[in-house]
């Protein structure tokens, strides 16, 4: 027996999703987008989706996807594309936003459970990657100064 | 080989190679970077962490650090979610998930390495700055004296190159034979 496609509808849990871009990524149509704008991350998905595939839901770092079963003949009130939004972070030294303010505070924590140690801080965690950049360069330099001969 | 790049920053001149050669040899950005202190050139790539903060908070442990080859990306598990980017302490992983299928990370040129050439950017270097061997920038810096304060140990001296140092050293073995 033939198989045909059945739409389904897409939900998002925006209080779950913490604003990385699996579902982007994962989508072979790329019918889910996101765009980084005003200090806001808006992503753009259909409202319905026909393939046979899970592959937002299945790659969903944090289970925020869900894909729930539609009644054909059901009358359709959502609207056919959907958006949220999340706050991003800024770069405490430049200023420019990076990533969300979600997954910030979800890497401090897990670095914090994974290698934490009383000694050790993640103070690289609030910067962008070009400053984490800077930041090794100045340290690289200055770790390797070199001494005069000794001889004399 | 082992899971390292060796970089000699006092011989990089900024001629910006082993970017274009990363670009060319990935087909994708470049994972080196080249960043600046003071002006001063200072390439960076993967580090290879062994307590990588990449793998730590990568939700489907597709990130995994062995002896010989580093921090490895598996390919089939990466879902390009971006979390190992912000991780990262110094900046050199990136994800860009629409426009590469991949993470944009050092891989110690895997592809290459399994047709048994060398990592792009140790070939193209002009000066060597980047190498993988790594007794060559090491045996450099004793040559030139430019010894770290950690290596600059009386025993240290007997390694070096320098003519001049070896006529010292000479000098001073005549004067006190041991």
């Amino acid at each position: 027996m033939k198989e045909t496609p059945t739409d389904r509808r897409l939900v998002i849990n925006v209080d779950q999703c913490i604003g990385c871009f699996a579902c982007a990524a994962s989508c072979p149509e790329k019918r889910i987008a996101f765009q980084d704008q005003d200090g806001l991350r808006r992503f753009t998905a259909p409202g319905f989706c026909a393939a046979k595939c899970d592959a937002c839901r299945k790659v969903c770092p944090v289970d925020a996807v869900a894909l729930e079963p539609v009644d054909p003949d059901e009358a359709r009130p959502d609207p056919l594309e959907i958006t949220w939004v999340l706050p991003l972070a800024r770069c405490r030294r430049c200023g420019e936003p990076f990533t969300t303010e979600k997954i910030r505070r979800r890497l401090s924590r897990q670095l914090a459970a994974a290698l934490g140690s009383p000694d050790f801080s993640f103070d690289w965690i609030p910067l962008c990657p070009r400053c984490r950049r800077d930041d090794e360069a100045h340290r690289v330099r200055a770790a390797t100064r070199t001494v005069p001969d000794p001889l004399p | 080989m082992n899971a390292f790049l060796y970089v000699d920053f006092l011989r990089c001149t900024a001629c910006f190679a082993c970017e274009t050669a990363c670009r060319t040899a990935h087909g994708s950005g470049s994972r080196i970077h080249l960043a600046f202190a003071d002006g001063l050139p200072v390439p960076l790539m993967c580090r290879q962490c062994e307590n990588s903060p990449c793998a730590a908070v990568c939700p489907e442990q597709a990130l995994a650090w062995d002896t010989t080859h580093g921090v490895v990306l598996l390919d089939e598990r990466c879902t390009r979610c971006g979390l190992c980017a912000m991780a990262c302490p110094f900046g050199v992983l990136s994800v860009h998930p629409l426009e590469c299928p991949n993470v944009v990370k050092c891989d110690l040129c895997r592809d290459r390495r399994a047709e048994g050439k060398r990592p792009a950017c140790v070939l193209t270097c002009p000066t060597e700055a980047i190498t993988d061997e790594a007794q060559r920038p090491l045996t450099r810096r004793r040559l030139t004296g430019m010894v770290p304060s950690v290596l600059a140990s009386p025993f240290s001296q007997n390694l070096s190159g320098s003519k001049a140092r070896r006529q010292r050293n000479e000098a001073f073995r005549e004067k006190d034979p041991r």
